[in-house]
């Protein structure tokens, strides 16, 4: 179809006088489902909105000129305008964020940094606290933090990666999320087993977002919404379609010690050879 | 590609008979924090034979591992792969040799 006739005849009708109809220019672009316009599209489209720059501003000085002249119409206009704003503003915003809440997000990784999963402990509270460093050379120092003495026990290499949505183009930060780690099913009674043994096929695997304090003495992991991410992520595209992740946060862990998971982050690298 | 197809015609040897994958991509890569990054489907070539890697190749969903250079992964890693339906392979020659034979097999 060349012309959307139904919104081309709504707009040169709403000014009785006919006058909308100079305001207004149609282009035309394809796209495929929903809002995916092709590429060769968005490129003329961009071009298409770098020439009405020039237009509008020729109509700009045009209108400047005639409220010299005629001053009271061109107030009367703006005070309309704003008051159309006033009243629509709010009904757009909420037009926009319906629009991001309905999205099938499609994720994929994004701000992928690759450094070191640094693990430190305190063996005042036997507590221990990981970060991600991206300096070149991991720091090792051992340092005080109120009644905390950190030491260094260990650093991997390891990658950090935020999620983003193709599609609507929303962004989950997973600032929390220091590792992934899969659960070996160790321990019954273990919150991490236990999420897992509701689901008993067997093609069900538990990954474990891990976050940098493990004592949680701060009541925080990671976030729902990263977690939710997360779990969309990991679970879309499998060839077979009775294959299942579920990733879980590590406040469910019952015991650091003892658990049996496997990190992913390169561990144990030397016992490659 | 399904995964049988380039056993054959690459003339890899098996380590375990998991599931036979549609191939859809080669990466080559020995740290397992760089295949967390990867797509589904792909055939990922590594010296790597750390339980670790399994961990990781299952969550990105890999269609095979191959280990180059005459890598044999221990038992529990076997054992794993099998559990998680990932093919475990492996060639004698070097990684890019095995690159070559992948390519000309008609992997893409
Ligand atoms: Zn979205
Ligand atoms: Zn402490
Ligand atoms: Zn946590």
């Amino acid at each position: 179809m060349k012309r959307n006739f139904p919104i081309a005849f709504l707009l040169y009708h709403t000014v009785p006088a006919g006058t909308s109809k100079d305001r207004v220019k149609f282009a035309h672009y394809e796209c495929g489902y929903m809002m995916d316009v092709r590429k060769a599209d968005l490129i003329k489209a961009k071009g298409d909105l770098a020439g009405i720059y020039p237009l509008v501003a020729a109509a700009a000085v045009k209108k400047i000129l005639a409220a010299f002249f005629e001053g009271p119409s061109l107030f009367f206009g703006v005070a309309l305008r704003s008051f159309f704003w006033y009243i629509m503003r709010p009904e757009i915003l909420k037009m926009k964020t319906m629009a991001k809440a309905a999205c099938q997000h499609k994720w994929v990784m994004t701000n992928i940094r690759s450094g070191y999963l640094v693990i430190e402990g305190c063996f005042h509270c036997r507590n221990r606290i990981s970060f991600f460093s991206e300096e070149p050379v991991p720091p090792i120092d051992d340092y005080q933090e109120g009644e905390h003495f950190w030491s260094h026990l260990a650093d991997y290499q390891a990658s950090k990666f935020d999620i983003k949505c193709e599609r609507c183009g929303r962004e989950v930060p997973l600032k929390e999320v220091m590792a992934t780690m899969l659960c070996m099913r160790c321990n019954p009674e273990c919150g991490v087993y236990q999420a897992g043994s509701q689901d008993r096929d067997r093609k069900t695997w538990v990954y474990v977002a891990l976050c940098a304090n493990t004592s949680h003495a701060t009541g925080q992991c990671i976030t729902n919404e990263g977690l939710r991410a997360l779990n969309e992520y990991f679970n879309s595209g499998f060839q077979d379609p009775a294959k299942k992740i579920i990733v879980v946060p590590c406040d469910l862990r019952k015991s650091v010690d003892t658990c049996q998971g496997i990190v992913l982050a390169d561990v144990g690298l030397t016992e490659m050879y | 590609m399904k995964v049988s197809e380039v056993v054959a015609k690459a003339d890899l040897k098996s380590f375990n008979e998991a599931g036979d994958k549609d191939i859809k991509g080669v990466y080559i890569s020995d740290m397992v924090s760089d295949i967390i990054g990867i797509k589904e489907g792909n055939l990922l070539v590594t010296l790597q034979t750390h339980k670790n890697l399994i961990a990781a190749a299952n969550l990105v969903d890999v269609a095979a591992v191959v280990f180059s250079r005459g890598k044999t992964p221990a038992d529990d890693v076997i054992a794993l792969a099998s559990k998680a339906g990932i093919r475990l392979l492996g060639y004698d020659g070097d990684t890019w040799t095995l690159a070559k034979k992948l390519y000309e097999s008609g992997v893409r």
